[in-house]
């Protein structure tokens, strides 16, 4: 089943809550739907094997570029 | 206004400062002649939130003297530009066209504008922006499109392209986190590079998102584009993601035959809403690349159909953190879709976040196996022909389709993979709106992507066109979305 089935207000408010974010009904129900949206399309990208790489945290400096 | 004056106001850079050289042309006199035509046309187009007249008279008076007495600080030396308004201006303004804190007035310089001041250019104003370079704003309605006011100009960088494109400046600064300096460059018929993440300063630029921002620049051809890129190219001590690699010269390479190169042709774009007119644009464009003795291959994009995810995942988080605590102080001060974003990227799991930013990595390593076979690769700079003003969406084949989505494919891979890329125009829809061709090099190599896009540039002559200014914007054109 997709997210966007699974992902509820309650939800919502929740993890809005965790980073002190006071969300209207209306922001709520707008975040419920881009949020199932990200985990639905995200999910192809966790299905993706980065090996032992390491984050690229500030873009790519002249190493990473350069080999 | 003459229209021998007008015709001052569209010289290419290397031109205007020839002119000024020779004493043919005072930058007093240039620079009159855009601020007239800022006067007169952009209370229609909008391309300006602040314009700088005093300032730029000011420059301008001391550009001729240095001049006169031979003190020449190079190409830009008297010529007029504009900076996006996201970018710092010590005691001018800078809106970010947000209402959170319109009347911000910085007290230091962004590093690109203290380059370009030390260039000897000249600041006609603050060029129009989405709010905070994100989302179209709530208080500053976009600039119009000059070849087709009922189409979008598209953003961020929208008044910085439209400036440049209507003889309001000879160049412009903007930023691009994902296609935020080449989309606006794209539907507006100028060029717009972004070189490789590092090469130019974002000290003072006012960030959207720390791993993806590039500071851009703007020009009428790619060789004006070189010239403004040299100007504000290499590294920054204030800037912890400036790059140390010695700036070569960007010019280097125009008008070297491209026989020979090795030129790929995108591929592996997610199928849907593809535009026909698009496709036929950016074939043709590899027909001319092909008859100057390039050798073109299809080559897939890696990761490409996770542009969009992978963006989200990055762009939206890192945006979050940057806008904080204005989000929790004056949320009803944002526009409707930053609130969407930001929203989003308050809660998008940490370690999706550091999954994206991996994948980054993996994507690097696919690219620079790529470009082991090719020297560059050419492909649209959207798949999509400018979609109606004031929305984000436009329609291919009956289905409408939202350029947010879509945007990172095109544009937003340039960004995660942080190689340079360039658009330039390359023909007009049906419409009469202009479709850019992108072309994307190998890290650091930015002159050979000058060098690909300046031949094809010099063997068409799209970049010669001029828009047709409306007198006024559509009546019933929407303003915000």
């Amino acid at each position: 089943m997709e997210q966007r089935e699974q992902i509820d207000a309650d939800d919502v408010r929740a993890a809005a809550r965790l980073v002190d974010l006071r969300l209207t009904p209306e922001r709520v129900d707008t975040l419920r739907r881009t949020l199932a949206e990200f985990v639905d399309g995200f999910a192809a990208v966790w299905a993706l094997d980065a090996g032992d790489r390491q984050p690229a945290t500030l873009g790519f400096d002249d190493e990473d570029a350069g080999r | 206004m003459t229209a021998h004056a007008d015709d001052r106001c569209f010289l290419s850079i290397a031109e205007a400062g020839r002119r000024l050289r020779d004493g043919a042309l005072s930058p007093i006199a240039l620079t009159e002649a855009v601020l007239e035509r800022i006067a007169r046309h952009d209370a229609t187009m909008r391309a300006y939130i602040t314009v700088t007249g005093d300032v730029a008279l000011e420059q301008a008076r001391q550009a001729e003297l240095e001049l006169q007495r031979g003190h020449d600080r190079g190409p830009l030396h008297g010529i007029p530009i504009s900076l996006k308004d996201n970018v710092a201006t010590r005691s001018i303004r800078t809106s970010c066209a947000s209402l959170v804190d319109p009347d911000w007035v910085p007290d230091v310089d962004a590093t690109v504008y203290t380059r370009l001041r030390e260039a000897g250019a000249i600041l006609m104003g603050k060029a129009n922006l989405f709010e905070y370079a994100f989302s179209m704003s709530p208080a500053f309605p976009p600039p119009l499109n000059p070849w087709n006011p009922e189409r979008t100009s598209s953003g961020s960088s929208s008044g910085s392209a439209v400036s440049v494109a209507t003889g309001m400046a000879f160049g412009s600064i903007g930023t691009d986190t994902g296609g935020s300096g080449r989309s606006p460059a794209n539907v507006n018929g100028v060029v717009g590079v972004k070189g490789t993440y590092g090469r130019v300063s974002l000290a003072g630029v006012v960030p959207l998102s720390y791993s993806l921002d590039h500071t851009t620049v703007m020009a009428r051809s790619v060789r004006d584009g070189a010239l403004m890129l040299q100007a504000v190219a290499g590294h920054d001590p204030a800037d912890e993601s400036s790059s140390r690699r010695p700036v070569p010269d960007f010019s280097a390479r125009l008008g070297e035959s491209i026989r020979g190169l090795r030129v790929g042709r995108a591929r592996g774009y997610s199928d849907e809403g593809i535009d026909p007119e698009v496709t036929r644009i950016v074939d043709t464009a590899l027909d001319v690349l092909r008859d100057l003795g390039a050798t073109i291959e299809d080559v897939d994009l890696p990761y490409v159909r996770r542009c969009s995810a992978l963006q989200t995942a990055i762009l939206h988080p890192e945006a979050a953190t940057v806008h904080h605590d204005a989000l929790r102080r004056a949320a009803d001060r944002f526009g409707e879709t930053a609130i969407m974003r930001l929203d989003l990227g308050n809660v998008v799991p940490a370690t999706a976040y550091v999954q994206a930013q991996r994948v980054r990595r993996l994507m690097r390593d696919a690219f620079r196996d790529l470009l082991a076979r090719v020297e560059v690769i050419v492909g649209p700079a959207l798949a999509m022909c400018a979609g109606r003003a004031g929305t984000w969406t436009t329609t291919v084949g009956g289905r409408e389709i939202d350029l947010r989505k879509a945007g990172p494919e095109y544009t937003g891979i340039y960004n995660l993979s942080g190689m340079p890329a360039l658009v330039l125009p390359a023909g007009f829809d049906g419409g009469g709106t202009p479709v850019g061709l992108q072309v994307a090099g190998r890290w650091f190599d930015e002159a050979r992507v000058f060098q690909v896009a300046h031949a094809y540039e010099q063997a068409t002559d799209w970049h010669r066109r001029r828009p047709p200014l409306p007198d006024r914007a559509p009546e019933h054109r929407s303003e915000t979305a």
